[in-house]
Parts: C-alpha cells; structure tokens; sequence
C-alpha cells in the first residue's frame, strides 16, 4: 500500500514576504496544510527593559519604532498614557492635530497594506502605486516633524511643533484626492478576478473564534463583530466626529481587505471635520521638567491602532523613570490565529493569510 | 461579462505606461527636501554655553561635551564638543531643549564613512574665542571681535591679521619668529627682545602684516643688534669680573 | 528601388547559391552550406533578439510603474542585458554532487536546442524561410511540446524533492495548455486549408484572420502564456514559498540559459502569433521583413503588459481554468467555424 509522509517546510525568516522576519513552519500532506505554526522573536529588541532606564519624555521615539508602519499612532498610544497617569490635560489644538496625524497614519498603513498584499500575490504594479500615493502622506508628515517615517512629533503633554503654513492646503488636496485613488485600487486590483478568486473565501476565521484568541482590529470586523475602540471608548476627542465603522461578514480574507479599504474613505471624513473645527491656541500644556508621577499608581490605556488595540500599561514607582512598561501589541495576538486560519487551505494560501492579518514584526517582537 | 475587471486593470496600466516618470535620477538630481527635514546635527560653538542638557535629555548618548571654568568670568566655557552620529534616533529633543538655540539640524543626509570612528564629529575651541576675549579684555566677548566703526574692508582686514599674528606671538614667539630669522638660536634672542619691549613688538607685527622681506630685515636687524650689544656686554662683564 | 530592399536576402541567398556552383561546387552541396549560414543567422537573430528583449522587459516593467528602468548603462541602459550575462558568466558552476550529471548538464541546453528549432518553419519575410515544410504549423506545435521533457530532465537530474516537485508542477501546466493551443489554431488552418505557413500567410490578402477568428486569438493567448511560464501562470517558477521550482540547483550561466530558452520560445510564439492571425510579413511600404519584426514585437508587449498587471493565479484554478473553461471554447469555436464555412461556401457556390 502506498504510504504519504508529512513534509515540513520553513518560510522564511528570511524571505520577501515574510512582514519583517516572520518565521512560518508548514507541515503539509501534499498540497494541504495540516498546521501553520509562526515563530516570533527574531526582531526582538527588548523595548520593554529600555524603558527601565529612560524617563517618560526620553521614551517617547522609542515607542514610534514599535508599529513603525503606523508613524504616529503608537507615539499617540503612549503620551496619552502618560497624560493619563500624570493626570495632564493636552490643550485643544493639540488633540485635533493628533487627530489629523493618526489618521494620516492609518490611511499610510492601510495603503501599505494594500500594497504588500498586492505584491505577495504577484501584480508587482500594485506596490508601486500604493508606494507612490503614500510618498505624499510622508511628505506631509516630513513637513511637520521632518521625518517620513519614524517621526517623533508627539510630546507629553501636546505636539513638539506648530502646523507649517503649507501643511493644510497639502492635507485639503490629498483628501479631495483620496475617492481618485480608491477607484484606481478597484480598477487595478479589486475589480481583477484573479485577485477576487484568489481572496474570496479563503482564510475563514469565524466571530467566536476571533474573540476567543483576541483578535482585534479591522481584522475582528472583517468577522462581523462591531468593535472599534473609538466608537467602545472614544479616547482624545474622537467622540465628535461623525463616522462610520466598517464592518464585514463572512471573515474571509476579501472582506479583510474590503474593511481596510473602507476605514481609508472614513479616515479622510474624519481628517476633513477636524480640519474644519481646530481651533486656533496654544500646543503645549505645560508640564515640569522632570515628570515624577504619583507613586505605586498603574494604568492601562489603549486606542485603536492601526492593526488593532493597541495598549500600553506603565506603572510609577515615583521616579523619573517608570518601574514597569508593557505594550500590548495587537500583531502579537492577531498572528496566534494564523495556524486557525491556514488548516485545510493551500500551501499559497499561508501567503494570503500572513498578508491579510496584517502583522507588523516590530510590534509583534517589540 | 467575465474578463472586464482584467481588461479595466490593463487599461490603467496603458494609461501609466505613457505618462511622465515620477523618480528622482539620484546622484545628478537631488531630492526636494522639505524645510525642517532633520539631516545632520550640528552646533554653533559660540553661542554654546556648555550646560549640558542636551546631553542629559538625549536618550541614546549621542552628546558629549568638554568643559571648563573660565578663570576670568568664572563662567564655565565649552572646550569640545562631539557628536556621535551612529547612535542618533533623529529624535529633536535636544535642538528643542537647548536653552542658546545653537543645536539646528541640516539638510545634509549623506552620511556615510568607511570606518566607524568617523561618524564620530568633534568640534574643538577655535583659539578666535580665547583671543578675542583676551585682547578686548572685557567681559563682553562678543562685541571686541567687531573693529572700529568707518574703516574700509582693507584696513579691516590688516587689523585682524595684526592682531591675529599678535596673539600667535604671545602663544609661541619662537615658532612664529622663527620664519623671519636664520636659526632658533636668532628665534630666541629675538623673542627676548619683543617680549621686553612692546613697541618693538608691535613694529615687527606690522610689518608682518605688510611686507614680509622687511620684516626679515628688520629683525634680522634688531638680532645683530642684539647680539653686539650682548657680546659687548659680555666682555664688558668679563672683564669686570676678572678685575 | 523598394522592391530591391524587399528581396534583399532573397537575391542574396540566390547570388551566393550562383557564386558556389560558378566554383564548381554542386547542387547539393551548395544548398546545404545554404542552409548551414541561414542557420547560423537563426541563431544570430535569436541572440539579438534576446538582448533586446530582456532590456524591453524591464523598460516596459518600469514604465508601467512610472520609473525609467535601467537608464545608467548606455544610452536608454542598453548594455544592461551584457552587464548581466557577464556577471553570469563570471559565478561560479556549482554543480550538486549526487546528481545524475548527464541529465542535469544536457537539460538546459535541451531546452534551448528545442526552442532554437522553432525558427525553421517560421516565415520572416516573402519567401524567406529556411525549410517550408508543407506540414509547418504541426512541426511548431509538436515541438513546443518537446520542452516539457527538458523541464522534467532538470527537475528530476536536480536530486532535489522541491526541483521535482516544481517541475511536475511545471509539466502538468504546460501539458493542459498545449490543447488549447492547438485546438485555437484548428479553426485558422479550416479556412486557410492548409497547414503550410507560407499558404496561410497568402490566404491573408484582403482579411487577417484575428477579424474572422477573434476568439480564437484570445485563447491562443492566453493558452501561450500559460506554455511560456510566464505572466499570471508563472507559479512554478516564482514560488515564493517552497524554491525556484525546477531551476533551484542550477548556477550562473547554466541558469541564465534556462531563462534565454524561454524568452527565446517568447519570440516564436509571438511570430507564429503574428503570422498566423495579423498577416505575417504583410503590410503597406514597408517590406516584409520588416512588418513580421513590428508585429513580433507588438504581440509581444502585449505579453509584457499582461504580465505587470495581474496577480498569479493558483495552481488549481489554472488547471480548473484550462480543462473546464478554455478547451470548451475552443471547441466550440471549431464547430462555430464549421458551420461558418459551409454556410459561405454555400453561398458562394
């Protein structure tokens, strides 16, 4: 009688689509995956020990190389958990500009995802124009802060520097530009049957399951469940804008996308009603030189980063330097549901799924 | 009909196919930076009043400096100043806390070298600072540097080169005189003399300014001069001794 | 004047055949030396053409993405191609030590003598083909499908599982597509009625065939991309998550040559393309040899094209696709053909 024999094969870590330096152990039966087992850690840079030794305003670039993808967002995360233990209040302007900067880096993340999605499954082209429409995010972003991607233009207690005067009109023309763009994706990538036949369907995760493993981001909406920390526990100001949650139905890897898409379009409302009301003032609350937080306090507060929930919980010892730092990374925990994912696809179809859950290696190893 | 989202994909790829390139051509072109792009950090040493809270607030220890207590205004005063680049996260918190305003990053992002220890940049005391400071003899040293109102470009420049040549002569006479006599022998005499007798001084550093062959007349003048007057005076000793 | 640049290597080949026999050489012998130089020019257009394409490649590739492509070496990076065949040619041939070494060494270069064939039956211009065989268009097809054995001789002479298993991959794709390749030019050799290349190009006086036999034009496409390894079908070759498919063991120049079989299979299938559905060497003013170089090339960006703007299609939708969609199209455009051409014959009598 004929035996079959399991075949165990490594991706990556080394590898063009491996996310960073994911490393993905396969165990197929032919062509069907019996397991998908990732292992995390070749990007660990032990952020959590260094913030042993650095006061509370000295971290704040350290937290950008986390989610680096995301620029503002983990900065954002982190300052308002300081705000918060040290019982500061960021003046109005300040909260509207980091508004408009955290959405700026959602819509970058997301097109970057589209991109690297894009090129994972082979339409090369794709990359280049996503690349190319977030070259004018990052200009924006070099405006202000001037740094593309790592930008540490958040400081505790409001923003290191006020809007240049070329700043809001650029802001004002990409926006206008972002429905041109979106049709462009449509025409090129999701309007391809190829594209849709090697998405739709594939890498079902199912709303209990999604929960269960802590799932969270667009990645938990794409399931079906309505859960956007900004609309939960609106964080900042959020609570007055008005905008939409997408939210998705089967769990695959096409309405991953297709949430992705649609929280892009919903940033650029948010970005355009912030833009209407900021108001002119200050965009520094003023905070003392050496920040002492109250002794023994802890708190944990997260927002809604660009892949998820993104927490950070700080406990003071009194000190200038915090005891304990923990970021709770959202791609750690989104990543555990790859081999969930992946049982009983294809071999290609890990690639998608990897693709698809999004997972950044420098917050998932911090 | 089926095949309608590949043929739309194709058309945008046609439609980019004919249009403009949006790449920069590197080293010929360079690219738009804009204004407060964070390049290269440096320092103005002048305006640097050697506090040290860059150095504290960087959370990479990039900064370094030296510093020391000025006798005169027991003030403290920046004797070197380095920056390594290789640790630097781009970060501005010390453009941002540095009380003078002398911290500023460039454009300048070409910053790569064959060996590491280059990346290090000191930046030492330029003597201009100790020599302004020492010739005004006030405590403001920022004003002695400026020369006198209604002079022409000409004169001013004479004027700093006298007193720059006056300020070489007070660190190390020998080394400067000795390109105007024979030997250090002459070099030495002829330090003594200048030393003793400010006017002469000044007379020879002018003519340095001016005209460097009578200038090595003149000293080479003042030495024979010298050395006479001392061999005259040796015998003359000498022969007072022997009596 | 025109007409003298039209028959240019016509009355060449005449002159030098003349030129042999005034030496005393006989019949024979004189056409065989023929034969052996229009060899030699076979293999010399091919590596022009090579040259010229894997630069086209990469300008069209960067054009598309709105980059200029090479642009240092040369005027428009011409000498690209030559600075990478000579860095190929400078690695080092590591050749794997528990192979079966003849079946590893001969593979590529099969795969080349294969696709060098190709060009005898393909007519370049009026009158100007090397051996106008009376079954040509069979000869074509029969030998494209003799690359599958090269594939197969370098997957298994690898002693690699992956090589192996790429190369299978690889043999069962080209396998399904070869059907509908031919079955897509059945339909143009009814109406020509004949299988003699140059017989099909004059049956294209007053109509090219890609206006009467649109469909088929398509299926042929797409059914040659899929023979080529290349475009949306090339997931046995890209395969980012096991190995370079078939090509894994092999090294430098050895590798490099693998790659010029295909763009060399690239350039013959686009010239039978080109001859088959857009008029051969046919055209307005230009002579001939020079419309067959255009429409080569046109068909051929068509290819590039295709290829920078899809995404790759899994394994078993590419299979799906050619034994459940394309060969029933093209059956159905033979029968439809059919019905075509007895109805015009019936009216015309």
């Amino acid at each position: 009688m004929l035996s079959t024999e399991r075949l165990t094969i490594n991706i990556g870590p080394q590898h063009p689509s491996a996310h960073g330096g994911l490393h993905v152990e396969a165990v197929l039966d032919g062509e069907v995956v019996l397991d998908a087992i990732p292992h995390v850690g070749y990007v660990h840079r032990s952020v959590e020990k260094i913030a042993e030794s650095r006061t509370y305003a000295q971290f704040v670039p350290y937290t950008a190389r986390l989610d680096y993808l995301g620029t503002h967002l983990p900065v954002i995360g982190y300052v308002q958990t300081v705000e918060k233990l040290a019982g500061i209040e960021v003046p109005e302007r300040a909260e509207y500009i980091r508004i408009i900067m955290g959405e700026l880096s959602r819509i970058a993340s997301h097109q970057l995802f589209i991109g690297s999605l894009a090129i994972d499954l082979g339409a090369t082209t794709g990359l280049l124009y996503c690349m190319r429409d977030r070259e004018r995010i990052m200009d924006m972003f070099e405006m202000t802060s001037g740094q593309r991607l790592l930008a540490a233009y958040m400081r505790i207690g409001g923003i290191a520097e006020d809007l240049p005067a070329e700043f809001i009109p650029a802001v004002r023309s990409f926006v206008r530009d972002i429905p041109k763009m979106i049709k462009e994706y449509q025409g090129l990538l999701y309007g391809n049957e190829i594209f849709q036949a090697r998405l739709k369907g594939i890498g079902k995760l199912s709303a209990e399951d999604a929960i269960a493993y802590g799932v969270t981001g667009p990645n938990l909406r794409a399931c079906g469940i309505d859960y956007d920390i900004r609309k939960a526990e609106p964080y900042g100001i959020y609570d007055r804008f008005d905008f939409e949650v997408p939210v998705g139905s089967k769990g695959d890897a096409w309405d991953r996308l297709m949430v992705r898409n649609e929280e892009i379009i919903q940033s650029g409302r948010i970005i355009e009603q912030a833009l209407e009301q900021m108001p002119e003032g200050e965009i520094q609350a003023k905070v003392p030189r050496v920040l002492k937080p109250e002794k023994g306090k802890s708190v944990y507060h997260r927002i809604e980063g660009a892949k998820g929930e993104l927490g950070y919980y700080i406990v003071s010892d009194g000190g200038e330097k915090p005891y304990r730092l923990h970021v709770r990374a959202p791609s750690f925990v989104n990543l555990m549901a790859l081999p969930l994912v992946s049982r009983g696809g294809l071999l290609q179809d890990i690639i998608v799924n990897i693709a698809t859950l999004d997972p950044v290696l420098g917050e998932a190893d911090r | 009909m089926y095949g309608t989202g590949l043929l739309k994909g194709m058309a945008i790829t046609l439609k980019y196919f004919f249009s403009k390139k949006i790449t920069v051509q590197y080293p010929e072109e360079m690219p738009q930076l804009q204004e407060r792009f964070r390049g290269r950090l440096y320092i103005e040493f002048e305006k640097c009043i050697a506090c040290g809270i860059c150095t504290k607030t960087c959370p990479n220890d990039v900064l370094s400096l030296e510093d020391a207590r000025d006798e005169n205004t027991k003030k403290k005063k920046l004797i070197s100043y380095t920056i390594d680049h290789q640790y630097c996260m781009f970060c501005n918190l010390c453009v941002e806390n540095c009380p003078g305003n002398c911290l500023h990053f460039n454009h300048d992002f070409e910053m790569s070298k064959y060996n590491r220890e280059d990346i290090k940049e000191v930046y030492h005391r330029p003597p201009e600072m100790d020599q302004v400071a020492s010739s005004a003899g006030t405590s403001d040293s920022g004003e002695a540097s400026e020369p006198a109102p209604g002079l022409t470009e000409e004169a001013l420049k004479k004027q700093k080169k006298i007193e720059a040549l006056m300020t070489a002569l007070d660190k190390n006479p020998v080394k400067v005189l000795s390109r105007y006599v024979e030997n250090e022998e002459d070099a030495q005499i002829l330090a003594g003399i200048i030393q003793a007798d400010r006017s002469k001084a000044e007379k020879i550093v002018e003519l340095m300014a001016d005209d460097q062959d009578k200038a090595r007349k003149v000293a080479v003048a003042f030495v024979n001069k010298e050395k006479k007057q001392r061999q005259s005076q040796g015998e003359g000793g000498e022969k007072h001794e022997h009596e | 004047m025109m007409q003298k640049i039209e028959t240019l290597f016509v009355d060449l080949s005449d002159w030098f055949i003349a030129w042999l026999q005034s030496l005393g050489v006989p019949l024979a012998w004189a056409d065989g030396i023929l034969l052996l130089i229009q060899f030699l020019c076979i293999v010399g257009i091919i590596l022009v053409n090579i040259t010229i394409l894997i630069w086209l490649e990469r300008k069209v590739s960067g054009f598309i993405q709105q980059r200029p492509g090479p642009n240092r070496l040369g005027p428009f990076g011409v000498f690209q191609t030559i600075a990478d065949a000579l860095k190929l040619l400078t690695k080092e041939d590591i050749i794997p030590s528990k192979t079966d070494r003849w079946i590893f060494l001969t593979a590529p270069i099969l795969f080349m003598t294969i696709s060098v064939m190709l060009y005898i039956v393909l007519p370049m211009g009026k009158d100007m083909q090397v051996v106008d065989l009376n079954v040509g268009l069979f000869f074509f097809i029969s030998l494209g499908s003799l690359t599958t054995i090269a594939l197969l001789m370098g997957g298994w002479g690898s002693n690699n599982k992956w090589s192996l298993l790429g190369a299978m991959r690889s043999v069962a794709q080209m396998i399904s597509y070869e059907i509908p390749l031919a079955l897509s030019l059945m339909g143009v050799v009814m109406i020509a009625g004949s299988l003699r290349l140059s017989d099909i190009v004059a049956a294209q006086d007053n109509l090219w065939f890609v206006i009467l036999q649109p469909i088929a034009f398509l299926t042929y496409l797409i059914s040659a991309t899929a023979e080529l390894n290349r475009g949306p079908f090339d997931m046995p070759e890209a395969e980012q998550e096991l190995t370079a498919g078939a090509y894994t063991e092999y090294t430098g120049m050895r590798y490099a040559l693998f790659f010029l079989a295909e763009y060399t299979n690239l350039v013959a299938v686009s010239a039978l393309a080109s001859t088959i559905f857009l008029g051969g060497w046919q055209g307005p003013w230009l002579p001939s040899w020079l419309w067959i170089i255009i429409k080569t090339y046109l068909v051929m960006f068509i290819f590039m094209w295709a290829k920078w703007t899809f995404p790759r299609i899994r394994m078993d939708h590419l299979m799906a696709f050619s034994w459940k969609v394309l060969i029933p199209v093209t059956l159905v455009n033979i029968v439809a053909t059919g019905f075509g051409l007895y109805i015009f014959k019936g009216i015309g009598g």
